[in-house]
């Protein structure tokens, strides 16, 4: 009897499709353009160099560790300048170029060739990076203090922080249409939600990024965000306002779906990513840091192990 | 593509990016502007963003700067930074702890220098309590201004 879900497998020789780990780099930098392009767009070229300055030195560590621990040279493999651009993103557009070079040698060297290069990291080694930095040298990181010679012709503070110092009103007046162009302070390509919702769509249709990890990771967010919002209208902004602003659509495609460290089976993708959303709504709400996506995402990097041993059943039985 | 094809490239787009990333820094570094655009001011008791462009441009509250900024022996200096002489704290600092650092008894009536976290304090609430807007004050309010 034939199914028709049965999978085929002839015998050799086969035929490589040509999708390889090249591949899928070099499509999450394609991805990431329209949110680096509106970051240069908005804060012009400090912002270009910041992001030049991160994938040319990531780059630059690559090619230095690997040839001094003599590791095969994966430097063509694009998965440092893809850690490069995704760290860029996350900075301020203001970022000296000692706390990018400090940021990409974290990145590159300890988050991720000190645990095995690529495919054994526990941790997304970008968000390592900016938690181990953002503790180290916290005021770098501040958007308001390092984005306060900037002139911008929109809402002038950085709004995660408005809205966890002073209440949902603090944060009213800014048009949900600036959060979703990118007219907000922040980090360099964080801040379009539409520019990032382009790119992960892109990767979840063709097939590098899963459609449950962001997708979970935006549920959980929103419905953690609404409840705090019902209760306490005027401390907590709503759930709209949460998504669209800081790291929680990067977050949600970019940084939540690293491959070695999340899930690759279903409902632990579902768990991992639901627990992301509301670990950043918790942090950002009842936390100590206004932006919550960074440690929430290391947590649940944390947790992926464990989750995945959801695993499931085998078809068949044993006799 | 091969893996050395992948490589080449690479090395040639790092090369051009770490140029690009040089120049950018070198020929484009973000001004500290003549006039403050915003001011963040970090105390004992959080930090305060305070929006200058807003309070002083037409298009905003249209403030004139001596609204704020008293003038300094007569009018021959422009307006200058509150820290100038109004010392973030009192000991430490390369700045006039006293008028008598600078001036003769003579040319001045009150020769004490307020510490920066009361002369803005001052200044900040007085003028808020003038107009009846901005954030209210009070000692139970200090988070409607300080970011703790």
């Amino acid at each position: 009897m034939n199914s028709p879900k049965k999978l085929i497998v002839s015998h050799a020789p086969f035929w490589h499709i040509g999708s390889a780990v090249p591949e899928r780099n070099y499509n999450i930098l394609i991805a990431a353009l329209p949110a680096a392009l509106v970051g240069i767009g908005i804060y012009g070229a400090p912002a270009l160099a910041v992001l030049c300055l991160s994938v040319a030195t990531a780059i630059g560590w690559e090619f230095l560790i690997t040839t001094i621990a003599k590791r095969p040279n994966t430097v063509g493999d694009g998965n440092a300048a893809v850690i490069g651009l995704i760290f860029g993103l996350l900075l301020p557009a203001t970022a000296p170029w000692w706390l990018v070079l400090t940021g990409t040698f974290v990145a590159v060297v300890i988050a991720k060739q000190s645990f095995g290069g690529i495919g054994a990291t526990p941790f997304n080694p970008p968000v390592l990076a900016y938690a181990i930095l953002s503790v180290a040298w916290r005021v770098y990181f501040d958007y308001d203090a390092q984005l306060a010679n900037v002139n911008v012709d929109f809402t002038p503070f950085y709004p995660l922080a408005a809205a966890k110092a002073f209440g949902s009103g603090a944060v009213a007046d800014i048009p949900l249409r600036d959060l979703l162009l990118g007219f907000e302070i922040g980090g360099i390509g964080s801040t379009s939600a539409l520019a990032l919702l382009v790119g992960g769509i892109y990767l979840v249709a063709r097939g590098y990024v899963r459609w449950e990890i962001p997708l979970a990771f935006v549920v959980g967010l929103f419905a953690t965000a609404s409840l705090f919002h019902a209760a306490n209208p005027a401390s907590y902004a709503g759930p709209l306002f949460h998504l669209l602003t800081g790291f929680s659509l990067i977050g949600a495609f970019f940084l939540a779906t690293d491959d070695s460290a999340s899930p690759v089976n279903t409902v632990p993708m579902l768990i991992y990513g639901v627990v992301g959303g509301i670990m950043t709504m918790l942090i950002r709400n009842i936390g100590a840091y206004p932006e919550g996506v960074v440690f929430a995402i290391l947590l649940i990097n944390l947790m992926n192990p464990l989750v995945d041993k959801i695993r499931p059943k085998a078809i068949g039985k044993v006799a | 593509m091969t893996s050395q094809k992948h490589r080449t490239i690479l090395y040639g787009v790092t090369i051009l990016l770490l140029v690009v990333a040089i120049v950018a820094y070198a020929a484009f570094p973000v001004p500290t502007p003549e006039e403050p655009i915003r001011l963040m001011y970090h105390t004992n008791a959080g930090k305060v963003l305070f929006d200058h462009q807003t309070h002083a441009s037409a298009g905003g509250f249209a403030l004139s700067c001596t609204d704020c900024h008293h003038l300094h022996v007569g009018e021959e200096i422009e307006p200058v930074s509150c820290a100038m002489c109004h010392p973030p704290r009192p000991e430490g600092m390369a700045v006039p702890e006293s008028c008598f650092d600078c001036h003769m008894p003579d040319e001045i009536e009150d020769p004490m220098i307020m510490k920066r976290s009361d002369a803005l304090h001052e200044q900040c609430m007085s003028c808020h309590e003038h107009y009846g807007k901005g954030p209210t004050f009070g000692p139970d309010e200090c988070a409607k201004c300080h970011v703790m």
